[in-house]
C-alpha cells in the first residue's frame, strides 16, 4: 500500500517528480531546472539554490539522475543532469501514484463542494 | 562581478565534505548565483540589488550545509524485490506503530482518556486474576509436589447436612492406604496452640503460637527439608504420651536461639511443659494450608502432655487416634476425585463406621476449586465486578475509537483510493487499539498494585490476607487479557470502517456517522451504570441498617481478651478462681468502668440449652441460647433488668451448679406466656436435671449476629462447671483496645505469668467483622459504580462533542436563519435524552434482576425500593447532565459566521 505522505513528504515527493520530469527528455543544468519550474508553474513554485542542489545530489546518490561537467568552447563550464534508466522507472511509478492521488483528492474536493 | 566562492565555501564548511567534492559543489552553486546575478542585471536591477537577490538564493544560516550534508549521505539501499513477505509485513507494522504514536501524541486528550479507560479495566482485572491465583492455585511453599497432595477428613454425616469429623486410629489409616491404590501414604495433622517460652526464669513472658501435632511420617510424606537436626519420627508419636520432641520453624528458631543450628538439643517450654528441640524445618515451610503460619511441630501423642491431660485420658481406645485431618499423597496418575472415592470406601473399614461415615475434602493443596465454596463465592463476586467493568470499558473504548475512526474517514478513503487493502486498514486500526491497550495495561499494573491492599479484605470469606503476587503467570494472564481487550474494542472501528465504508469516496463527501451504533453503546453504558449504582445503594443501605440495628447492648468502649487455661493444666476450680480473681483485680484499676467474665460476647452466643417449666413434657422444652456471665458482664454492656434483678455479687461466681437464671423477654414469653416469670422455676433436663429460679428479665438481645432474628436467650451465672468452656474477660473503659488489653494482660500476669492471653479485640471491631461481607461487596460495587459512572460520563461527553462537531455547519445555518439557543440545545440534546432515559429504564430492570443474586446480603431494604431507584436515576441524570453541559453550551454559542467561513 502507498501511504499518504504528510505535508513535508508531499513537497519532497513532488519536487523529485518535477526534477525527474524536467530531465527526462534532455539534460539540463541546475539553474535551468530552477528557471523551468518557475516558468511552467507561472511563478507559483520557486526553488532556491539552497534546496535545489541538495535535491539534485540526493537524486544522483540514489542513481536516478546523473550529473556531468560539460565544457564547450567560449562558454562556461556547466554540470548537466540527465535521467538514468532507474530514474525512468521511478518517474513512471511516481507519475502513476501522483495521478491517482490527485484524482482522489479531486474527487473528494469536488464532492465536498457539490 | 562579486566573488561568490569564498562565501559559499564558508557556508558549506559545516557539511564536512571531501575537498574535491566541496570544490565541485562550490563551482556549481557559484555558477548558479552568477547566472542569477546576470539575469537580474539584464532585467534592470542595480548591481547591489542583483547581488543581494543572488545571495538570497542560499537562504540564511547553515541550511545549505545541513541539506547538502544530508543529500551526500550514502543512499539507503533500495529494498530488493525479493524481500520476504514477513519482513515487509514487519516493516508495515512498524510504520503503522510510528504513525499511531504520532497520532496519539497529537491528540493528548483522546489518548489519555483511552489509556486511562484501559487502565481502569485492566488494573482491577489483573488484581482479581492475582487473587484467584492466590486463592485457588498457589500452593504452600516448601512442600515437594504439593499438587499431588490432598487434605482430607474422616467424618460422619449428620441429618441436617453438617458433619462431625472424627480421628481414626493409626491402624485404620494404614488399612485405608492399603485399600486405596491411588493413595501412596497418609499422615495425620492437628492444629495446636501453645504458649512458647524459652525458660521459666529467663524473664520472658510466653507467647501464644500456633503449631501442628503431626504423625511420625508427616515430614517424609511432604518432603520437607530440615535445616538442622531431624524431623518428628514415628517413635515420637508412640502412644500413649509420645516423646516431648519439637521441630521449630526456621524463623522462630533464629529468633529464640540466634541460629537454627543452635536451637537443636535445647529445651523449650510449651504450655509450661519442657520439650526438646530435635530439629528445625526449612524456612519456606509454614504448614500445609496457604495461610498456615506454624511455629512448631510435635507428635500427636505428645499433645496429651502439651494439654496437661490427666493420664487416665491419654489412651483414646482401639479405634481413635489424635488426628482430625490427614494429608494423602496420590500416585502418579490418580485424580483427586478417584482418591476421594477410594478413601470414602476405605474409611468404612473403621469398626464403628456406619453408612454415614465418609471423607471430606479440604480446599488447598491439590483439591479442585469446587472444594473451596467460600472462595468461589468471593471470586464469583469479584469476577462479576470485573466482568461488568470490562463490558463498560470495552463499550466506552469502542465508542471512543469509533468517533476517532469517523474522524479518520477521509484519510481512510484516500488510502483506499490509493489501493490500500481492507486488511491493511484493519491492521492499522488494530495496531492503534493494541498500542492503547498496552499503554493502558502498563498503567493498570500500577493500579493493580494499589488494589492489592484493598483485596486483602477478602479475609471476611475466611480466605485470610490475600497477597496478590504479580508474577509471570498473573502478568501473562493480564497480557492476554489486555490483548483480548484491545482486539475487542478495536473491532468496532474495524467493522465500521471496513464494512460500512465504500471503496470509493462517498459521492457527497459526507461520511456516514455510525451514530446509531454509538448511541446504542452509550445507552448500554448508562444502563450498566444505573444497575451498578442501584445495587451499590441497596448494599450501602443494608450495611447502614445492619450497623444501626437495635442490638440490645451498648458496645462502646468495650474490649475483650481470652486465656487458654485448660491447656495449661488448670482444673475447673482453679480456672474459676483465676477469672474471679482477675476480674476483682481489674475492677480496682483506675479508669475501668466495669469488668465481667462470660463465655461469649453478645452477637456470638453459641451455647444452646433446652429449658422448660418443671415437669413439662419433652416436646415443650424450648431451645434457649445461653450465655454464662458474671454480674459485671451486664454492667460492661449496659444491659439492665426490666423486671426483677440481675445476679448479685454472691450469686455471680458460684462453685457447683448455679441456682439462678436471667431470661430475655422472648425467652420469658416462650416459657411462661403471659404469666409472671419472676420467682418461677425452670428445668434443664439431663441425667441429673438442673433447676434454676428466674430472678430477672432483660431486654432482647441479638445473640447470633447482626442480621439474625431475635431468639429466646438466657444467662446463667459463671460457675466452675462452665469455666472450662473457655471464657473471655470484658472491660469497659475510656482506654483504647491496646491500653485495655495491655492492662488485662498485666493483671493476668500478676496471677500466673506462664499463661499467654490472646484474642484482644474491641467490641466495635467484632461488630465490624459481622458486617464485613456486605461491607466488602458494598465497597467493590461502590468502586465499580464510580468507575462506571465516570466512563459513561466521559462516553456521553465525547458523543455530544462529536455530534456537535459533525453538525456544526447545520447548527450554524440554523442559527443564521434565526433558531433560538433553546431550540439548538433541544436539537442536539433530545437524542441524548432518549439515550439516557432508555439507559436508566433498562438499568433499573437489570438492577432488579441482579438483586436476586445479592438478596442474602440485603437487610432492611427491598430490591425494588422506589426511593433508591429514584435517587440513583436522579443522581445519574444529574452527573450525565453535568457531563454534557459543556458541549451543549458550545453548540448554542456557535458563531454562525465563523462556522460557515471555516466550512
Amino acid at each position: 500500500m502507498t501511504l499518504i505522505p504528510n505535508a513535508s513528504e508531499l513537497k519532497k515527493g513532488s519536487a523529485e517528480l518535477m526534477v525527474l520530469s524536467l530531465v527526462e527528455a534532455r539534460a539540463r543544468h541546475g539553474y535551468e531546472i530552477a528557471k523551468r519550474i518557475e516558468q511552467l508553474s507561472d511563478g507559483a513554485l520557486k526553488f532556491h539554490a539552497a534546496s535545489l542542489y541538495p535535491l539534485l545530489y540526493r537524486l544522483e546518490k540514489r542513481g536516478w539522475i546523473q550529473g556531468r561537467w560539460h565544457e564547450q568552447a567560449g562558454q562556461r563550464r556547466r554540470r548537466m543532469y540527465r535521467i538514468t534508466p532507474d530514474g525512468r522507472k521511478m518517474l513512471a511509478a511516481q507519475r502513476t501514484g501522483w495521478e491517482t492521488f490527485v484524482r482522489a483528492i479531486n474527487r473528494i474536493t469536488r464532492g465536498e463542494h457539490a | 562581478m562579486p566573488e561568490w566562492r569564498p562565501e559559499i565555501r564558508r557556508r558549506l564548511h559545516a557539511a564536512g565534505l571531501r575537498p574535491e567534492r566541496e570544490a565541485e559543489i562550490v563551482d556549481e552553486i557559484a555558477q548558479h548565483l552568477e547566472d542569477h546575478y546576470r539575469e537580474q542585471l539584464a532585467a534592470g536591477a542595480t548591481a547591489g540589488d542583483a547581488e543581494l537577490r543572488a545571495w538570497a538564493e542560499l537562504d540564511a544560516g547553515d541550511r545549505l550545509a545541513r541539506w547538502v550534508a544530508h543529500a551526500e549521505r550514502p543512499a539507503p539501499s533500495p529494498q530488493p524485490a525479493g524481500v520476504p513477505p514477513r519482513r515487509r509485513w514487519a516493516a508495515a507494522l512498524w510504520q503503522d506503530a510510528k504513525y499511531v504514536g504520532r497520532r496519539l501524541r497529537q491528540r493528548p486528550a483522546f489518548s489519555l482518556t483511552a489509556i486511562v479507560t484501559v487502565a481502569l479495566v485492566t488494573g482491577p482485572a489483573t488484581a482479581v486474576l492475582g487473587t484467584i491465583d492466590a486463592v485457588f492455585f498457589r500452593q504452600p511453599p516448601g512442600i515437594t509436589q504439593p499438587h499431588r497432595l490432598l487434605l482430607v477428613q474422616a467424618m460422619n454425616r449428620n441429618a441436617g447436612g453438617s458433619y462431625s469429623p472424627f480421628a481414626p486410629a493409626p491402624w485404620i489409616i494404614d488399612a485405608m492406604v492399603a485399600a486405596s491404590p491411588t493413595v501412596t501414604s497418609m499422615a495425620g495433622q492437628a492444629s495446636v496452640t501453645a504458649g512458647m517460652a524459652v525458660g521459666r526464669d529467663d524473664g520472658t513472658d510466653p507467647i501464644r503460637r500456633s503449631g501442628q501435632a503431626v504423625q511420625g511420617n508427616y515430614f517424609e510424606l511432604l518432603g520437607i527439608r530440615m535445616v538442622a537436626g531431624r524431623a518428628i519420627r514415628p517413635e515420637d508419636d508412640a502412644p500413649p504420651g509420645g516423646q516431648t520432641a519439637v521441630v521449630l520453624a526456621a524463623g522462630v528458631a533464629s529468633d529464640l536461639y540466634g541460629a537454627p543450628e543452635s536451637a537443636v538439643g535445647k529445651a523449650i517450654l510449651l504450655n509450661g511443659v519442657p520439650f526438646t528441640v530435635v530439629g528445625v524445618a526449612d524456612r519456606a515451610f509454614r504448614g500445609t494450608a496457604r495461610l498456615d503460619d506454624s511455629s512448631f511441630w510435635i507428635s500427636g501423642a505428645a499433645t496429651n502432655q502439651l494439654r496437661h491431660l490427666e493420664r487416665q485420658y491419654w489412651d483414646r481406645g482401639p479405634n481413635r487416634g489424635y488426628y482430625l485431618e490427614f494429608i494423602a499423597r496420590l500416585n502418579g496418575a490418580a485424580t483427586p476425585d478417584q482418591a476421594v472415592a477410594e478413601l470414602e470406601r476405605a474409611v468404612k473399614l473403621a469398626p464403628d463406621a456406619t453408612d454415614r461415615t465418609g471423607i471430606q475434602l479440604y480446599p488447598g493443596l491439590g483439591a479442585p476449586a469446587s472444594a473451596n465454596p467460600t472462595g468461589l463465592r468471593a471470586v464469583r463476586m469479584l469476577l462479576w465486578a470485573v466482568g461488568t467493568l470490562m463490558l463498560l470499558g470495552i463499550a466506552n473504548l469502542a465508542n471512543l475509537l469509533l468517533s476517532d475512526a469517523i474522524r479518520m474517514t477521509r484519510d481512510v478513503v484516500i488510502r483506499r483510493a490509493l489501493g490500500a487493502s481492507v486488511a491493511r486498514i484493519a491492521q492499522f486500526l488494530i495496531v492503534q487499539s493494541l498500542l492503547i491497550a498496552c499503554a493502558g495495561a502498563a498503567l493498570g499494573v500500577l493500579l493493580a498494585l494499589g488494589l492489592e491492599r484493598w483485596l486483602a479484605d477478602l479475609s471476611v470469606y475466611g480466605l485470610g490476607e490475600v497477597r496478590v503476587p504479580l508474577d509471570w503467570r498473573v502478568a501473562g494472564a493480564a497480557a492476554a487479557l489486555t490483548i483480548g481487550a484491545g482486539l475487542a474494542f478495536g473491532a468496532a472501528p474495524v467493522w465500521w470502517l471496513t464494512r460500512r465504508l465504500p471503496a470509493a469516496p462517498n459521492a457527497r463527501g459526507g461520511a456516514p456517522r455510525a451514530s446509531g451504533a454509538r448511541h446504542a453503546l452509550a445507552a448500554v453504558q448508562v444502563a450498566v451504570s444505573m444497575a451498578l449504582v442501584v445495587s451499590a445503594l441497596l448494599i450501602v443501605t443494608s450495611v447502614r441498617n445492619l450497623l444501626s440495628v437495635e442490638k440490645g447492648f451498648d458496645p462502646a468502649g468495650v474490649s475483650r481478651m481470652s486465656a487458654d487455661l485448660r491447656n495449661y493444666g488448670y482444673t475447673q476450680p482453679r480456672m474459676w478462681t483465676f477469672y474471679r480473681e482477675l476480674t476483682r483485680r481489674l475492677s480496682e484499676q483506675p479508669g475501668i468502668e466495669a469488668v465481667g467474665v462470660a463465655l461469649a460476647p453478645p452477637l456470638r452466643f453459641s451455647y444452646i440449652n433446652r429449658l422448660s417449666r418443671p415437669g413439662a413434657p419433652a416436646d415443650q422444652r424450648i431451645e434457649i441460647i445461653t450465655n454464662i456471665a458474671s454480674t459485671g458482664y451486664f454492667d460492661v454492656f449496659g444491659i439492665r433488668a426490666t423486671r426483677g434483678r440481675l445476679f448479685d455479687e454472691s450469686a455471680s461466681y458460684v462453685m457447683g451448679p448455679p441456682s439462678e437464671v436471667v431470661l430475655t423477654h422472648s425467652a420469658a414469653r416462650a416459657l411462661f406466656g403471659d404469666d409472671d416469670p419472676i420467682g418461677q422455676a425452670v428445668e434443664q433436663p439431663g441425667r441429673t436435671p438442673l433447676r434454676y429460679t428466674v430472678v430477672g428479665i432483660t431486654p432482647d438481645i441479638r445473640s447470633g449476629g447482626l442480621s439474625s432474628a431475635i431468639e429466646p436467650a438466657a444467662y446463667l451465672p459463671f460457675s466452675d462447671g462452665y469455666a472450662t468452656l473457655g471464657a473471655s474477660v470484658f472491660v469497659k473503659s475510656g482506654r483504647t483496645v491496646d491500653e485495655a488489653t495491655r492492662l488485662i494482660a498485666a493483671t493476668a500476669a500478676g496471677l500466673d505469668r506462664t499463661v499467654p492471653l490472646y484474642g484482644a479485640e474491641s467490641m466495635d471491631a467484632l461488630i465490624g467483622k459481622l458486617a464485613a461481607e456486605p461491607r466488602l461487596i458494598g465497597r467493590v460495587l461502590g468502586l465499580v459504580s464510580v468507575i462506571a459512572v465516570v466512563l459513561a460520563s466521559v462516553g456521553l461527553y465525547g458523543l455530544v462533542w462529536q455530534s456537535v462537531m459533525e453538525r456544526s455547519r447545520e447548527l450554524g445555518v440554523r442559527m443564521a436563519i434565526g433558531a433560538s439557543r433553546r431550540h439548538i440545545a433541544w436539537l442536539v440534546g433530545r437524542r441524548m435524552l432518549l439515550v439516557v432515559l432508555i439507559g436508566l429504564a433498562v438499568g433499573a430492570g437489570a438492577a432488579m434482576l441482579a438483586s436476586r443474586v445479592l438478596t442474602s446480603q440485603f437487610f432492611g431494604v427491598s430490591p425494588g425500593d422506589p426511593v433508591i431507584l429514584a435517587a440513583a436515576a436522579a443522581g445519574l441524570a444529574a452527573i450525565v447532565a453535568a457531563a454534557i453541559a459543556r458541549p451543549l453550551h458550545h453548540a448554542t454559542t456557535v458563531d454562525p459566521v465563523t462556522v460557515l467561513r471555516a466550512e
